[in-house]
């Protein structure tokens, strides 16, 4: 009888052996496709491709089901190298394999939409904020879940204005220093009387002393500086160089290590640079938040910045990978809710679900709104001993909690 | 002319050009047509392996590099602006597209126009530079041309480029195997183009140039016109690779066109073989091999397969290099040809047809050149008639070559006037007075050693074809065939003038030194002169030799040449001058009608 | 007794105060079971809104301020945060006005809004147990 029985319960074994293995051979791919570039801006590509990664592995040990079959997520990394032609041959490449999405750090995205909706395959970007990108109407498979230089450009100036500041608007000549100078004229264009001047940063100077100069003759009380992380550096260093401790604000360039890199010899001068970037936790509090930190860097390790912090090493937290990992949540959502990866129902159902992101906020689409991270959300942080910590003279930035940022 | 004799006429020329091709037709011309075959076919049966519009990318590349080989293989010019070119193309045909409704094919070549005007005046800036100088040159062309794509976003678009509209190509749909094709029969007939300009006079006189500058000069050849011509021409291809590699990308990006990309596009020709027609092509596919390892080198070492491939690529071609520039084209026929030797090329001993002599009479007066407080020529007066050797002699230093260099025009005179029959020469350039019928040959005895012999005395025709330019060469017209069959016979006539018609085939630089004097006058004498400058004909030669060349003066006067001869050897003189001057400290000394020594 | 006394009338202030801070209004746990305390009084004159900005029944407002380029308006809403959440969504609607982006919470809720040539949120917050604080944060376009 027990040899009976336990015969009986190891071929019930088999059989669920069995029966795994046959639904496991139904199981199909949601390819993804990362295009960012790895090469140029590894701490941008990597930051994106890690998230994305990160959202993958996780549903896969769920098991991701749609319509009836299991799928399994499937990330492939390429390197548009911010060449907009070979953002293109990605996107080709994306088509050829199936994808079911593409998440871009934004490079090329007004040739690559085209070729992608030709084929409903979603685009999302992850890192660039620049108007234009992004038309739920014009270009219906283009989304976006990255603070927007319009957002970033308008709480800056809530943020700064009421201070009763002469602000010098700082910008360099890259796209995204000139992008971001248009959007701060957009949000300037009634207050003239905060602006000190307007000055252009040569991004290949190895010395921005002349333009600072040029900004204290103005009779600046502040800056505010739109320039990728190596002009921000030099600037900073042209003007407490000088004695001059103007208060300096910046964008999410102000996150960048490399900033700190730069200024590691003189940790002082990076003391009280202020930055706008997207909240990292949310009304839920924070929480979700560090389980998703403690999730990437079980997965990726800790990011080091290369500085210390009273003598302890500091590192960056994954903010900006929160943003395609949602995203990557939100097509995994999408295909449950289209039944599968028919390219046309999951770029509709993009537009329908929602889900809690990485830090417990409601990310989700309309077909009125493909930008993910609204303009109130950017919240502003400041510097002390090469750690940042959020503001407490803004509403929302002093709900927020400090993010450990030392080990 | 009736449409019927029209058409009669045009049959004729079109089976006269079949029988020549079948002629010429060689075992390379077999294999490039049967890569040409392989080419088209290759989307079908590689099956996806690689995809359409990668070899689209490499077949535009092999375009731009085609167009490369025309100022690097033929011109011998390290031109390191082609990138600068194709982007040039790609951005005035991405604008053009953007802001008309013109056909794409014609924004292309517009594209390819204004990066041929580009050309020219790049051409035109170092037209008289070495060849170091002008790879500097277009090198710094190429940094300004990227850098101004990235300062100027209106003309580039700025980070996202310059997204440019989908139109139809020849009526086509444009997907990438649409393109790929277009590129490949472009490549091909550009490839053709090459063969065809190489083999005429544009070809010889840039292959001369390259070889000896001193000597093309002296031959009349107008080295700077025609390194202007090859840098539009090579500039117009490149244009026309860019402005249809735009329309495959959808985009004009200002990343792609930098430096990076004329030195890819160098590498290629240089690795391929810059002097084969399908060389530059052979380099294209070289690189794309190159890209594999880089991304399997990428992946073993986790990083971007783009830090290794410019690496890779500069590697290749040092090894080329320093294994003494054996490219990859040129040693595939030397390997195919120890197996199967190329047959003898077919005679071409036509009936010499000598062109009628010109008998004009020089004159020169009171020709006077100082170099600061030194008086070299002071006053000389001469008279070259025709039929007549006139012996220029004196001791060294008293300004004989500096009268030979003043009546060529390689010097200009402080003073003086020199007149050609009723034409005066004073102030035309060299390559002038060789057209007008003065020619000279060096003391130095220069030649071009890659030339054959025969393709010497070409060089010296080429001044005097009316149908010989660049475009009736591509096209092989009539009348270029006629003049060519002409011209041949012209060179060979000059061949036996001064016995060397048995050598025509062989390579210039298996000649003795009084043989390579004889074919330089023989190339002089191919330029149909009426005066014939000679610098010292018999120095180092052997009695037998000197025999000869007595034989050579004494027809060359019965023909009716005038010549000034240069000479040291007074015995020499004596046998063949009519007249003899001689100098001192740059004034004549004496005046001879009958040489008494 | 006395003693006992206080403690409502120092919760009232604290409940006062905490209406009438002008900093950002924290959402607590439990708000909605709160009793309301008298309300901030309306402001004089109308509010500078975006022309045909839907204002939902039973909403006062109490000021305006100037943040750089932007108008905040501040006010409030007799009803639970949910009414009122429904209420700003379907007279944006109404009005149109296009709904970028709504999120609600237990206590605070937003609606993103785009129309009348600028941009903005109403946040919405439960003070207690029949009173929504509203933030109208407009941005022009």
């Amino acid at each position: 009888m027990r040899a009976t029985a336990t015969v009986l319960v190891a071929l019930s074994f088999v059989a669920t052996g069995c029966g795994h293995s046959s639904s496991a051979s139904k199981q199909q791919t949601i390819l993804v496709v990362v295009d960012a570039p790895f090469s140029q801006s590894p701490y941008i590509g990597n930051t994106i491709g890690n998230g994305v990664r990160l959202a993958a592995e996780q549903l896969n040990a769920q098991t991701l089901s749609a319509g009836g079959a299991n799928y399994r997520l499937r990330v492939l990394r390429l390197d548009n190298a911010l060449s907009p032609a070979k953002a293109v041959a990605d996107t080709r490449r994306a088509l050829r394999e199936h994808a079911t999405a593409i998440v871009t750090d934004g490079t090329g995205v007004d040739a690559t939409w085209r070729l992608a909706n030709s084929k409903h395959i979603p685009i999302c970007i992850a890192y660039q904020g620049g108007g234009g990108l992004v038309n739920p109407q014009t270009r219906p498979n283009v989304f976006r879940i990255a603070p927007t230089d319009h957002g970033l450009a308008f709480r800056l100036a809530e943020y700064l204005v009421p201070k009763r500041l002469k602000i010098a608007l700082l910008a360099d000549d890259s796209d995204y220093g000139q992008e971001g100078k248009a959007a701060l004229a957009d949000a300037f264009r009634t207050l003239p009387k905060s602006v000190a001047a307007r000055i252009t940063l040569p991004s290949s100077a190895s010395d921005l002393a002349p333009q600072v100069l040029q900004a204290r003759r103005s009779g600046a009380t502040a800056l505010l500086v739109w320039a990728q992380a190596p002009a921000l550096a030099k600037t900073i260093v042209a003007a407490r160089s000088a004695g001059w401790s103007v208060p300096i604000y910046t964008t999410p360039a102000g996150e960048d290590p490399f900033v700190r890199q730069q200024l590691a010899d003189h940790p002082s001068w990076v003391d009280g640079l202020t930055f706008a970037s997207g909240r990292m936790t949310a009304e839920l509090g924070p929480a979700p938040w560090a389980t998703f930190e403690a999730a990437y860097e079980t997965a990726f390790g800790t990011t080091t910045v290369g500085v210390k912090s009273h003598g302890r090493p500091v590192i960056a937290p994954p903010d900006y990978a929160m943003y395609p990992y949602d995203f990557v949540n939100l097509l995994a959502a999408a295909v449950q809710q289209a039944k599968g990866t028919n390219p046309a129902k999951v770029l509709a159902a993009l537009n329908q679900v929602s889900t809690h992101g990485a830090n417990g906020d409601e990310r989700g689409f309309n077909e009125r709104n493909h930008e993910g991270v609204v303009d109130d959300d950017v919240y502003f942080a400041r510097f002390s001993h090469m750690v940042f910590r959020p503001v407490r003279d803004d509403p929302l930035s002093s709900t927020l909690p400090q993010i450990n940022q030392v080990r | 002319m009736s449409a019927q004799a029209t058409a009669v006429r045009t049959g004729t020329a079109v089976r006269e050009a079949v029988a020549t091709a079948r002629q010429s037709w060689t075992d390379s011309a077999t294999a490039a047509g049967v890569a040409v075959g392989l080419a088209v076919i290759a989307p079908f049966v590689l099956g996806g392996l690689i995809a359409n519009d990668s070899l689209a990318s490499g077949a535009y590349l092999a375009l731009a590099a085609t167009g490369l080989g025309l100022c690097v293989g033929l011109a011998g010019v390290p031109s390191l602006a082609q990138g600068a070119f194709v982007g040039t193309g790609a951005f005035v045909a991405a604008h053009v597209l953007r802001d008309t409704q013109l056909p794409a094919e014609l924004c292309a070549l517009i594209g390819a126009i204004a990066a041929a005007g580009l050309g020219t005046a790049a051409g035109f800036a170092v037209r008289s530079l070495d060849s170091v100088r002008v790879a500097v040159g277009t090198w710094l062309l190429t940094w300004l041309v990227a850098l101004a794509l990235g300062a100027l976003p209106w003309l580039s678009g700025g980070a996202q480029g310059l997204v440019v509209p989908t139109r139809r190509l020849f009526g086509l749909n444009p997907t990438p195997l649409v393109h790929y094709e277009l590129g490949v029969v472009l490549t091909g007939l550009c490839a053709l183009g090459l063969v065809a300009l190489r083999r005429g006079p544009f070809g010889l006189d840039l292959a001369a140039a390259s070889q000896h500058r001193g000597a093309a000069a002296a031959l009349g050849v107008p080295m700077e016109r025609l390194r202007v011509v090859a840098f539009a021409a090579s500039a117009f291809v490149g244009g026309l690779a860019g402005g249809l590699a735009v329309q495959l990308d959808i985009v004009a990006d200002p990343t792609a066109y930098g430096p990076l990309l004329s030195f890819e596009l160098l590498v290629a020709v240089l690795v391929g073989g810059a002097a084969a027609a399908f060389g530059p092509s052979v380099g294209v596919i070289v690189l794309g091999l190159i890209s594999l390892a880089a991304r399997a080198l990428g992946a073993l070492a986790g990083v971007s397969a783009s830090r290794f491939q410019p690496m890779l690529e500069a590697l290749l071609l040092l090894a080329v290099l320093t294994t003494g520039g054996y490219a990859f084209v040129p040693a595939a026929i030397r390997a195919a040809r120890r197996f199967r030797p190329a047959p003898p090329r077919a005679s071409r001993r036509t009936a010499a047809a000598a062109p009628p002599s010109r008998r004009e009479t020089l004159r020169a007066h009171d020709l006077a050149k100082h170099f600061g407080a030194v008086s070299a020529v002071d006053g000389v007066s001469l008279e070259l008639q025709p039929g007549t050797v006139t012996a220029l002699v004196g001791p060294n230093g008293s300004g004989k070559t500096t009268v030979l260099r003043l009546l060529s025009g390689a010097l200009p005179p402080d003073d003086g006037a020199i007149y050609l029959g009723r034409q005066e020469l004073t102030s035309l350039t060299t390559a002038e007075r060789v057209r007008a019928g003065l020619v000279r040959t060096l003391q130095s005895r220069p030649f071009f050693g890659e030339l054959s012999v025969f393709e010497h005395a070409l060089v010296g025709t080429n001044r005097t074809r009316r149908y010989g330019g660049t475009v009736r060469t591509l096209v092989s017209t009539p009348l270029f065939r006629a003049e060519n069959r002409i011209a041949e016979a012209h060179a060979f006539a000059a061949l036996e003038t001064v016995g060397l018609a048995r050598e025509a085939d062989r390579p210039a630089s298996e000649l003795t030194g009084s043989g390579r004097e004889r074919l330089m006058i023989a190339a002089a004498l191919a330029t149909n002169p009426a005066v014939l400058l000679v610098d010292e004909p018999s120095a180092g030669a052997a009695p037998e030799d000197l025999e000869l060349l007595k034989a050579i003066f004494t027809r060359l006067k019965t023909d009716g040449l005038a010549i000034l001869l240069v000479e040291h050897n007074l015995a020499f003189v004596r046998a063949v001058a009519d007249q003899v001057l001689a100098l001192e400290l740059g004034r004549v000394a004496s005046r001879e009608p009958n040489p008494r020594l | 007794m006395s003693r006992i006394a206080g403690v409502p009338i120092v919760f009232a202030v604290l409940l006062v105060a905490g209406c009438g801070s002008s900093s950002e209004k924290k959402s607590e746990p439990g708000n909605a079971e709160k009793e309301c305390g008298p309300a901030l009084p309306a402001m004089a004159g109308s509010p500078t809104l975006p022309p045909k900005f839907p204002t939902p029944a039973s909403v006062t407002y109490t000021g305006e301020s100037k943040a750089g380029p932007s108008t905040i308006v501040k006010g409030y809403r007799n009803g639970e945060l949910a009414d009122a959440f429904d209420s700003y969504k379907s007279a944006f609607d109404s009005a149109g006005y296009s709904v970028t982006h709504d999120e609600k919470e237990a206590d605070d809720a937003e609606v993103n809004f785009e129309g009348g040539k600028s941009t903005g949120q109403v946040k919405m917050i439960q003070l207690c147990k029949d009173r929504t604080s509203l933030a109208i944060t407009i941005r022009p376009q």
